[in-house]
């Protein structure tokens, strides 16, 4: 055995120095190779620094970031002519009392002129959909002066007299139900004019849960339509876009935004700066029911009960007005009303407010359903209301039973069906539906009007129930001409919204359900997706109430709105405006009637109104405000327009109300302003709603591994070479070997 | 001994994974281009979101030019679409609608950003056929760790976007070239 290794004599050796492979060196090299390497990595990572010191801009002033104004910290989207409004700061204040289903709202806007010049502040606002605007007053120092109701272009004449003239005035507009637009004049230096609002509001009342919300900010609409030519503009242009052929009036729904509390950049914004366009919320709830709970639905509350009043403001005291405020209360289980009726009496007559919730089986019969799901994914659902979008749409498919058809349309700027033609939710079609669901994202444009005729143009098959569930924010100019159009080609579907986001277009939401003859549920935060989905999902499942009827005692002659009652989902009460000719007679009986899945059913009602000691103020309003909304539902229908209008105006100039053709307007009588002075006008801005990140955007992830992998790759080689020499030394070695083997046998024979 | 065998072949292994995969990342990226081509086609001749071949995840939105490159841009700036292409990021507007983002691979499509300087300029079709030309008004290097991207909603223009450095080995590094392009009136050809 010869295998164990014996020293060679080094003589023997001497033979074969050329062919000795040095290890050490290999080795150094293969170091020096790994030095070069990191190198390179260090040099082009100082050269990446140079670069970007090199090419730094401080707050990156560039061209997407004229969002930043120097200094404070206030930061407007786009400047007027004018330059950024930021002249104007602006708070607000709302002293709000409910008494049973009726709120009553005092609403003081404080705008203070800190620049040097006389200012005009243009302030565009949101105020709930029904809110019956009825009295304004402008407040300079001590002075008050009491706005009068006015047909609409003889308040404006007014209104811009005074502004050429140098009085101080003030005029509060209607520009879509839930949009508002208030002007006031000749703003001192220094100056601090309030500006006063009054608006009653019926509360809502679904699934044993009242509701009242204030909208404090509007999500940025979207103006489809080509703009209109130079010449057919009047100036001056107040929003930030311009009017179209389909938006005629896109520059005055269209404020500036202040983006200011979107960016989340802690070096720009202090956050514990107080909040920008603060409001003051403070509310007196006088439910006239025991209640079992208050709850605030996006903030924070703070409650104190006075007998049988609480009192709630919102912690801390001022909020931004990022984001709509919502407070609902409920009754003990088992005690939630089912009938309640307010009166109020003007100019001797009586008015009535009627709430009845019918009696409403949970019936287990489920039709075969035809579900066709729209979903917005424009640009104004970005940031949280895409995520919310997303889950309540998830819910929704959960829900599906395999006999139900479906089909889901996206749309931004275009539209895109999941399928052709709707389909049996079988498991495949539901998979394939969730993850096109999953992958969904906001941007682009809000074309409504191709999405909905795309669902609404196949009838469904004999025996299917349509039903359309749309999920959008609404943020959308031309609410009308899309009312019209679902009026018009909706047929037998019925149309459920769901509204998403911190501030949707609540108008355009619930007009499209009650034209649709569906319901409208409103998602505001994540959290609520789960609750408010469940209450839509047992209203899509379960046979709506129809052909509802009320019976008045015969010789009372009551005029009720809305005219035609609407069908009745699971959970929702009948709410009706009534007014008498004359005196109600005590003891009056009204008997309701109506049909659910094929059986007829009636309930006698006796009119005891609940506020019988004090009258319920605003019940006339409502009724008012009722009959306007119904009359330009009329004319949303096809009535013309001038009819509609002779007696719109008629009606709001005897109730003083706010209308799309009345304004009010409070004028000074003496100049103030020096006619030598000018006059700057300054938009004042609204606070992007919470959550929406239209400006922040993800950087993609650019960089491939192709140059890793080639660097391994090298060092691989380099490895195998090293190997290679290594065993060719060891080729080398073995030759030498060879030869004292041979004479190491030979020694070892026997 | 065995190691050395074992040794030698788990080297030529890995070597030729390496290769392999980086000269896929490579072939893929010019090879797909190649099919989009004809997606882009049908889009321009009407089609909506074509898919290039059956099982892609994205389409083509638009067709860029820049000198020689000839690129088209495919719908969402995630790895699925970069590896195919430049990828428009979904969140910002489409060319000629607002601000667009394009991101792309600093190994591949987007390589010739380096070489790009102010005043050079962009082309680009829409989905629609339209003509669209930009000017570059400069370039920046940014760290996304402390600089988000922050667009007005109704800035109009173009944005290239690629990692930075060139020839950094980390492929999850916090720089970023941007290169920012305003509309241009000048009328660009595309070919």
């Amino acid at each position: 055995m010869c295998f164990h290794r014996r020293r060679i004599p080094r003589h023997l050796l001497l033979e074969a120095p050329a062919n000795r492979f040095n290890y050490g060196r290999a080795l150094k090299w293969f170091l020096l190779l790994i030095m070069a390497v990191m190198l390179a990595v260090v040099a082009s990572v100082a050269k990446a620094r140079a670069y970007q010191e090199e090419h730094y801009v401080p707050g990156r002033e560039t061209s997407s970031s004229a969002l930043y104004t120097s200094g404070s910290g206030h930061l407007y989207l786009r400047g007027s002519e004018g330059g950024l409004g930021s002249a104007l700061h602006h708070e607000s204040e709302a002293q709000v009392t409910i008494k049973g289903m009726l709120a009553k709202v005092v609403l003081r806007q404080t705008f203070e002129n800190n620049s040097n010049e006389w200012v005009e502040g243009i302030y565009v606002f949101p105020l709930g959909e029904t809110a019956a605007v009825n009295h304004m007053v402008m407040e300079v120092g001590e002075r008050r002066i009491l706005a009068q109701i006015t047909e609409k272009q003889e308040a404006e004449r007014m209104y811009q007299e005074a502004r050429r003239e140098g009085r101080r005035a003030a005029l509060t507009e209607q520009q879509r139900p839930n949009l508002f637009t208030q002007s006031i004049a000749n703003i001192a230096p220094g100056e601090v004019v309030t500006i006063e609002l009054h608006f009653h509001e019926a509360v809502s009342y679904a699934d044993n849960t009242f509701r009242w919300r204030l909208p404090t900010s509007l999500t940025p609409r979207y103006i489809p339509g080509a703009p209109l030519s130079e010449e057919s503009l009047q100036l001056p242009i107040n929003g930030w876009s311009l009017p179209t052929d389909q938006v005629p009036d896109a520059h005055r729904i269209t404020p500036f935004m202040d983006v200011s509390k979107a960016l989340d950049a802690p070096p720009l914004v202090n956050r514990l700066e107080k909040p920008r366009n603060p409001i003051r919320i403070q509310l007196r709830l006088d439910a006239g029911l025991p209640l079992a709970e208050i709850r605030g639905s996006y903030h924070q509350l703070r409650l104190h009960k006075n007998g049988d009043v609480h009192s709630v403001t919102t912690v801390p005291e001022m909020v931004s007005m990022d984001r709509d405020f919502e407070i609902s209360w409920k009754t003990p289980a088992g005690q939630s009303p089912d009938a309640a009726f307010f009166t109020e009496e003007v100019k001797g007559e009586d008015y009535g407010l009627l709430m009845v919730l019918p009696p409403q089986q949970a019936l287990q019969q489920r039709l075969p359903r035809e579900v066709i799901f729209i979903i917005d994914t424009s640009g104004s659902m970005s940031g949280t209301s895409i995520r919310q979008a997303r889950q309540s749409l998830l819910m929704a498919l959960e829900r599906l039973q395999s006999t139900d058809r479906f089909n889901v349309i996206e749309f931004n700027s275009e539209h895109f069906p999941l399928f052709d033609q709707p389909r049996y939710a079988g498991s495949r079609e539901l998979k394939a539906a969730r993850r096109f669901v999953e992958k969904l994202e906001a941007r682009g444009g809000t074309e409504m009007a191709a999405a909905l005729q795309t669902a609404m143009a196949s009838p469904a098959p004999e025996g299917y129930l349509k039903q359309l569930v749309f999920i959008t924010d609404g943020s959308v100019g031309n609410e009308t001409a899309l009312l019209q159009m679902i009026h018009q080609q909706l047929g037998d579907a019925r149309l459920f919204t769901v509204g998403i986001g911190s501030a949707p277009n609540s108008f355009f939401m619930r007009k499209a359900a009650e034209f649709g003859r569906g319901t409208f549920t409103f998602v505001g935060s994540q959290q609520e997706v789960g609750e408010k989905m469940q209450a839509l999902f047992s209203k899509l499942e379960t046979p709506v109430l129809s052909n509802l009827k009320i019976e008045w005692p015969l010789g009372l002659n009551a005029e009720v709105w809305p005219k035609k009652l609407p069908d009745l989902y699971q959970g929702e009460p009948l709410l009706v405006s009534v007014k008498f000719e004359g005196k109600l007679p005590p003891g009056s009986q009204i008997r309701l009637s109506g049909e659910q899945a094929g059986q007829t059913w009636s309930r006698d009602l006796l009119l005891t109104p609940a506020n019988s000691k004090r009258p319920a103020a605003g019940v006339s309003l409502r009724w008012a405000r009722a009959k306007i909304e119904a009359l330009l539902d009329e004319k949303t229908r096809g009535r013309h327009e001038d009819e509609v209008r002779a007696q719109v105006l008629q009606l709001a100039l005897e109730h003083q109300l706010v209308s799309p053709y009345t304004s009010l307007v409070a004028v000074e009588e003496i100049a103030s302003r020096p006619q030598g002075e000018g006059l700057n006008t300054e938009p004042v801005a609204n606070l992007l709603p919470h959550g929406q990140t239209l400006q922040a955007l993800s950087y993609p992830q650019t960089a491939t591994a192709a140059g890793l992998q080639m660097l391994m790759g090298m060092l691989a080689f380099f490895g195998l070479l090293l190997l290679r020499f290594h065993s060719r030394l060891r080729r080398a070695r073995a030759e030498i070997r060879a030869p004292l083997l041979m004479l190491c046998e030979g020694e070892q024979q026997p | 001994m065995k190691w050395r065998p074992l040794l030698s072949l788990l080297l030529v292994g890995l070597m030729a994974w390496c290769w392999g995969s980086a000269a896929w990342i490579h072939l893929k990226a010019q090879l797909a281009q190649q099919l989009i081509a004809r997606a882009w086609d049908s889009t321009l001749a009407g089609d909506t979101r074509t898919k290039p071949w059956p099982w892609a995840d994205t389409w083509p939105v638009a067709r860029l030019q820049v000198e020689d490159q000839d690129l088209y841009v495919l719908a969402g700036a995630q790895g699925n679409s970069l590896a195919f292409g430049p990828g428009h990021l979904m969140d910002s507007a489409l060319p000629g609608e607002g601000l667009t983002v394009i991101g792309g691979h600093r190994d591949t499509h987007f390589r010739f950003l380096r070489d790009l300087t102010p005043g050079q300029r962009l082309h680009m079709q829409t989905a629609a056929g339209e003509l669209l030309s930009y000017r570059i008004t400069h370039l920046e290097v940014v760290d996304v760790r402390n600089q988000p991207l922050l667009v007005e909603p109704d800035a109009q223009g173009l944005l290239l976007v690629t990692c930075y450095p060139f020839d950094s080995l980390d492929a999850n590094g916090p720089l970023r070239l941007l290169v920012w392009a305003e509309p241009d009136a000048g009328y660009g050809l595309i070919l």
